[in-house]
């Protein structure tokens, strides 16, 4: 299974997956009402952010060339710390996949299917991915890459396709909710940027693992551009200051889209290009649980368990009662989530095997 | 043995899936569809509204479809809210009603008086309901307009309901507001929603009484309903309405509107009469096709804000007179000194209307303040609202007279 | 026990380990190019130059080229020589009386003995004789006497007479002269050959393979031209032992892509093999999903372009069509048409059928599930059309759309199997009946027919037969998919699909490409630059030649 390596490209798109993925849901929303106003200066300043925690990643892994973050736990503190570090990703994983799904499986529900029940609706993707995930290892990162491009042209689309709604001075005033909101709590935000957390699985899946820095450093620029559209066209639209909450902020976006009187009402043909960038994103995320699993457990056959990981997810996904549960824990949850495991601690476990290697 | 035990899965598989969404499919299916296109909102007793629904008839489509008729049904439901009054109608016409198509939400007077938040929150929660729908207050009851909306230049009301928003561009007259923007200006705490005028022509419908409302000797100082058009369709949408948050605070008269669409970019050719400089009896008329630049600039000074209004225009004379040469620049200049006269103390007329009578900032001028603060609080504790009322308009127009159209002189 | 196993053989899953196959790009395998061989002048030994043109021929697995050994006779002495031609290419009976018989068989003229030094002129001045003598000179013999061929040439090197034989001479080599004989024996006994019928061009050559291998192979010897096609034969099938030909460049073609193609014919256990249709089925990785992975042609034109690039071409006995593999998504797409177009007629002709593959996979479940799901993103009046042409249809719409697509399917299959003299009355039936009678009866709506109209023309615009078959049996999967979810199982559907493609690889060269994974496709893409912009060979079929034309192909343009 892991025979085949990754191009460049095909690993670029799977970070960015993530970022698109999460930017279709409550995202946008997350990061203006967090900052008002000054969401775009914020983006800006976390997508610095990111680079720089990307160029730490790189540097550090630097030392352990084509070494995932698993390999590198193995080699500081041997199976145990691994088989933890690697549960701990699993968990991570499935974690923002159920969530994630959860919430835009309620979006097609309030949108499309009223009547019909969420268990569905979920399973029906649960059913696709896992289909898809049983084709080799690299078709869902090849799908990726024809996918994902499509979906950065809609986006490109939403916004120039909205531009007459725009009301530029919706930037003003510059600080939005204040300097403390935009730079120090603000900071925070870089959650936005969630492909980082497989940056530390990629180098071992590299056809060319040199290339490690060179292509995370693309994939940050690219997603804090696509952040940026995003975040831009939902700022222009509707003000920050009554933000209004509303469930799928890019979708309400796209529902003020018109070309004359026959191109209107275009959100469903945007809501199918979500759906397979979602797809996407859930093939990328199984996928990429599935190589921690046979790295910590020495499984012959990983296909073995795509089954049985979904089911996982499925449940996991089900388990919020209400919406209220789930933009909670889409939100703040995932936010220190990530924050905690995959910013603090993984690099904290990079620093420590860089020590080590060292003092070797 | 294991492929037949396979395909029994995926069989069973695709039945129940095909059964879990059938539920779906069964509402949304496009028989079971009623297609509403147009709503009406009216004050009812008892706390009640009173909201009518226009439907097309399906005959209009096909071939036998009699043009002469009014092909449209309108039903009406007394209920407390939209939806119940949706879920009531369903019940009645036995298939369900579907907001996807709607094209124009009107309510009455009466209604927009009491305010509009509630039923407009409504709509926008609708998944169903579009918010580029346009958005009419209407002068009589919305049923009634609704019912006097037929259209003899298209077989279908929706090709008109479609276009009519499109001649505020080059007319001036209203504006194309749909209920998206109703909802976000509604929920901005710093300016205030407007709604298309909309209202049934005296003139046409002689059931009405017919008052000599024309009394003022211009064309434009008119609002819906009072305009002089007589013709087939008894509807006509002129002016504004203005709110102040969601109470209908008062109506814009189609020069008025004109001024408004012009501070807020969203026109961009016009026709005005101007004075005649030489002759003070007759007016010239000057068609303005481009709006060079718009320039919006706010002070604050002592707590009260000074708007100033710059506005570049390029306009072309439209009446032809005898013994002039409109190639001359010093004619020209008079006309344009006129015309920008004119204009400047109709806009200062308008925005002083807001600002002192209604107390309704409609036009935008936020966002050239906003920038002068640095966060939300302050901005907050400034106050903009309340703080309109104080406002001092300093409004300059430059218009620049090109030439007139085909006829460049006349001897 | 016995439920044990019974259990175990339901719910062991066992996945499938995957075929896995991958050209690899050996950049050290040195391709022996001509300018390599210094020497081009036929040598006058004998056994030299039999190695030589068999290594240049390839003669060991090379199967048409024939090589025959014999010894000559002359002037009662007896030569080695031998002669080369290519089979199918040449009229045998003309080697046969006229080269061999007159050579091999001692006559009168090969035996006839006379003066070593032919006398020329005498003149006696002083009783001194001054003799013009003429040396006896071997090469003049055989040419003046010897071969009773109107068109034979003499030539000195290797590349003449190497360009002889392609073209369908033979050529004559002798024993201890450094010269070669082209003797011109041109000739096809088979059928002729008929214009192409399943895959018409307007702009281009107008002549098809027939059932006769040999005639195949000479089609496309006699286009290419070259010594470096390589034709090997094999055969297959325990009891039928059809004969088949591998065709390649030898010096284009990856070799790791040639060996694994000869890999697997050789590896066939069956009794018969009937039919090139059987052999694609035979050699596919997984035939899942009836996705087509080798391009079948009846075009020896479209082989040759093939083989050019790098491709192998399978041909099999008593079969008009070749296999050429590795064979991507874009070759199914692209039309023999396409470069013969200017570029920009190409290019339209191919976003266009892009298009057509589109609407043939997607169409009719896109109907289904805007009515079903999305009606909001018809247009108003639209939405009304549809309602009012569906007021008196009793049917639901996925039965009125699966009725008509049934229907449509058996108006296709029966035209295709009725006597061609009945063949427009389907057509008629199919229109009048079908169409207008099911409108008039209030069965199906008349938009219905149009979706299911446009569906129809677009699958026959895909080039490749077998590529159009599996969309059309695919749109069903998409109209069951709509039906169940709209655009959520649409979305599915593409997403499972595209995923599919992307896991599908036709001899090592994954399916996909240069879309995914994506590489430096070197201008081998959907869309095709002008001709003179080809610079390189995909770069995913690794072919020992990488380059196909010059930084500056149009060197006319340079010089001036």
């Amino acid at each position: 299974m892991d025979k085949i390596k990754l191009s460049n490209f095909e690993a670029i798109s799977s970070i960015l997956i993530i970022t698109i993925s999460h930017s279709i849901l409550t995202l946008p929303k997350t990061i203006i009402s967090s900052t008002g106003a000054a969401s775009i200066l914020n983006i800006i300043y976390v997508s610095f952010i990111a680079f720089v925690v990307v160029l730490l990643i790189s540097k550090l892994l630097k030392k352990f060339p084509g070494l995932d973050i698993i390999d590198i736990s193995e080699l500081l503190g041997g199976k145990v710390l691994k088989v933890v570090v690697g549960v701990m990703f699993l968990i991570y994983i499935t974690f923002i996949s159920s969530v994630l799904l959860r919430t835009f499986a309620n979006c097609l529900q309030i949108v499309y299917y009223p009547m019909t029940d969420l268990i569905f609706i979920i399973s029906l993707f649960i059913i696709g991915v896992a289909i898809a995930c049983h084709f080799n290892f690299d078709s869902v990162f090849r799908s990726n890459t024809l996918i994902i491009p499509i979906v950065i042209l809609s986006i490109i689309f939403l916004f120039i396709a909205n531009t007459k709604h725009f009301n530029f001075s919706n930037i003003f005033p510059i600080f939005g909710s204040g300097i403390d909101a935009t730079f120090i709590t603000g900071a925070s935000n870089i959650f936005a940027f969630g492909g980082i957390a497989f940056l530390y699985l990629l180098p071992s899946k590299l056809k060319n693992s040199n290339q490690f820095k060179k292509l995370s450093i693309i994939s940050i620029a690219i997603s804090s551009v696509y952040l940026l559209l995003t975040i831009a066209s939902i700022l222009f639209m509707f003000n920050p200051m009554s933000f209004t909450n509303e469930l799928l902020p890019l979708y309400s976006a796209v529902r003020y889209i018109e070309f004359g009187t026959f191109f209107q009402r275009l959100d469903s043909v945007f809501l199918l290009i979500w759906i397979l960038s979602f797809c996407c994103y859930l093939g990328t995320a199984i996928n990429f649980s599935m190589s921690t699993f046979k790295k910590i457990t020495n499984i012959k056959n990983s296909k073995l368990i795509i089954f049985p990981f979904v089911l996982v997810i499925l449940a996991c996904s089900l388990v919020p009662k209400d919406e209220s549960i789930t933009i909670f824990l889409e939100s703040t949850v995932y936010k220190y989530a990530f924050l905690i495991f995959i910013i603090a601690f993984c690099l904290l476990l990079l620093f420590a095997a860089n020590l080590k290697r060292r003092k070797e | 043995m294991k492929n037949i035990i396979k395909y029994i899965f995926l069989f069973i598989l695709i039945v129940i899936f095909v059964y879990a969404f059938s539920s779906s499919y069964k509402s949304q299916t496009i028989d079971n569809l009623a297609y509403v296109i147009a709503i009406g909102v009216d004050n009812a007793d008892n706390n009640k509204i009173k909201v009518s629904f226009q439907f097309i008839e399906n005959s209009v489509f096909s071939d036998s479809g009699s043009s002469d008729s009014s092909s449209t049904i309108i039903d009406t439901v007394e209920a407390s809210s939209i939806d119940t009054a949706i879920n009531l109608l369903n019940t009645y016409i036995g298939k369900e009603i579907n907001l996807a198509h709607c094209k124009v939400v009107v309510f009455s007077e009466t209604v927009a008086t009491n305010g509009l938040s509630d039923h407009v929150y409504r709509l926008i929660n609708n998944s169903q309901l579009r918010p580029t729908t346009n958005i009419i207050v209407s002068r009589c009851d919305a049923k009634y307009y609704i019912e006097n909306s037929t259209s003899k230049y298209e077989k279908v009301i929706t090709k008109y309901y479609d276009i009519f928003p499109k001649s505020a561009d080059y007319t001036g007259y209203t504006a194309n507001v749909t209920i998206g923007d109703f909802f976000n200006k509604l929920n901005n705490n710093d300016s205030n929603p407007v709604a298309i005028l909309g209202g049934v022509n005296t003139k046409t419908t002689e059931s009405a009484p017919q008052e000599d409302t024309s009394s003022q000797n211009e064309d434009f100082n008119i609002l819906a309903n009072e305009s002089s058009i007589t013709g087939d369709r008894g509807t006509e949408n002129i002016g504004l309405a203005i709110f102040k948050k969601d109470k209908l605070v008062g109506e814009l008269s189609a020069i008025e509107t004109l001024c408004h669409s012009l501070i807020t970019g969203k026109t961009n050719s016009f026709l005005i009469s101007i004075p005649n400089p030489e002759n003070t009896e007759k007016n010239i008329d000057i068609s303005v096709s481009d709006v060079k630049d718009e320039n919006v600039d706010i002070d604050i000074s002592n707590g009260s804000p000074y708007v100033f209004l710059n506005l570049k225009l390029e306009a072309r004379i439209l009446s032809i007179e005898n013994n002039k040469n409109y190639l001359e620049s010093n004619y020209l200049n008079m006309v344009s000194e006129n015309a920008s006269k004119y204009l400047e103390e109709r806009i200062t007329e308008y925005l002083y209307k807001t600002s002192t009578e209604l107390n309704s900032c409609v036009d935008n001028f936020y966002p050239h303040v906003i920038g002068k603060f640095l966060t939300f609080e302050d901005w907050k504790a400034y106050n903009w609202t309340s703080n309109y009322q104080n406002c001092f308009f300093d409004v300059d127009v430059n218009i620049n007279i090109v030439s007139s159209l085909l006829l460049t002189e006349n001897n | 026990m016995g439920i044990k196993n019974f259990l175990t053989n339901i719910f062991k899953y066992e996945p499938k380990e995957p075929y896995d196959f991958s050209i690899i790009n050996d950049k050290n395998e040195q391709v022996l190019e001509k300018d390599s061989l210094e020497n081009n002048n036929i040598y006058n030994n004998l056994s030299v130059n039999l190695d030589y043109i068999k290594t240049r021929y390839n003669i060991l697995i090379n199967s048409d080229i024939i090589l025959r050994e014999f010894t000559l006779t002359a002037r009662g002495k007896q030569y080695n020589a031998f002669i080369l031609f290519i089979d199918g290419m040449v009229d045998s009976n003309i080697i046969n009386d006229f080269v061999l018989e007159s050579l091999m068989l001692k006559n009168k003229s090969n035996l006839y003995n006379g003066n070593e030094n032919r006398v020329i002129s005498e003149a006696i001045t002083n009783n001194i004789t001054v003799r013009k003598v003429k040396r006896f000179d071997l090469v003049d013999f055989i040419y003046n006497s010897l071969i009773p061929q109107n068109n034979v040439k003499i030539v000195s090197t290797f590349d003449e007479i190497i360009a002889g034989v392609n073209s369908g001479n033979c050529a004559l080599f002798i024993d201890t002269i450094d010269k070669a004989f082209n003797i011109d024996v041109k000739g096809f006994k088979q059928r002729s050959v008929s214009t192409p019928n399943n895959e018409v061009v307007i702009k281009g050559p107008q002549e098809a393979f027939v059932e006769s291998i040999r005639t195949n192979t000479s089609l496309l010897r006699r286009i290419i031209n070259n010594e470096n096609l390589v034709i090997e034969s094999l055969n297959i099938g325990k009891i039928s032992k059809t004969y088949c030909a591998v065709c390649y460049m030898h010096n284009i073609a990856n070799s790791n892509l040639v060996a694994e193609v000869k890999f697997r014919l050789n590896n066939l256990s069956i009794d018969s093999l009937l039919s090139s249709g059987q052999l694609l089925y035979l050699i596919y990785v997984n035939s899942q999903f009836g996705i087509p992975q080798i391009l079948s042609t009846e075009r020896p034109d479209k082989c040759t372009k093939y083989l050019m690039q790098g491709r192998v071409i399978v041909l099999v006995n008593g079969n008009p069509y070749a296999l050429i593999m590795p064979a991507t998504l874009i070759d199914f797409m692209s039309s023999p048409e396409d470069t013969n177009l200017k570029v920009l007629f190409g290019n339209f002709l191919k976003s266009l059928r892009f298009i057509a593959a589109f609407l043939t996979l997607l169409l009719p479940g896109i109907y289904i599930a805007v009515t079903s799901f999305h009606q909001e993103i018809l247009p108003t009046e639209l939405l009304f059309s549809i309602l009012a042409a569906r007021q008196f249809v009793p049917f639901p719409i996925i039965f009125e759309l699966l009725v008509m697509e049934i229907s449509f399917e058996l108006i296709r299959e029966a035209g295709l199997r009725v006597p061609s003299p009945v063949g427009p009355t389907i057509g008629i039936v199919g229109a009048l009946i079908l169409g207008d009678a099911a409108v008039n009866a209030n069965i199906v709506s008349p938009i219905l027919i149009i979706i299911v109209a446009i569906t129809g023309i677009a699958s026959f615009a895909i080039p490749d037969f077998s590529f159009g078959f599996h969309l059309r049996v695919f749109r069903f999967f998409f109209i069951i998919l709509g039906f169940t979810a709209g655009f959520l199982g649409i979305g599915l559907g593409i997403f499972i699909y595209i995923s599919m493609l992307c896991n599908l690889s036709s001899f090592g060269v994954p399916y996909t490409v240069p879309f995914a994974p994506t590489g430096d496709s070197k201008k081998n893409g959907y869309f095709i630059p002008p001709i003179w912009k080809q610079e390189y060979r995909a770069s995913y079929l690794s072919p020992k030649k990488e380059k196909s034309q010059d930084k500056v192909s149009r060197k006319w343009k340079k010089d001036i």
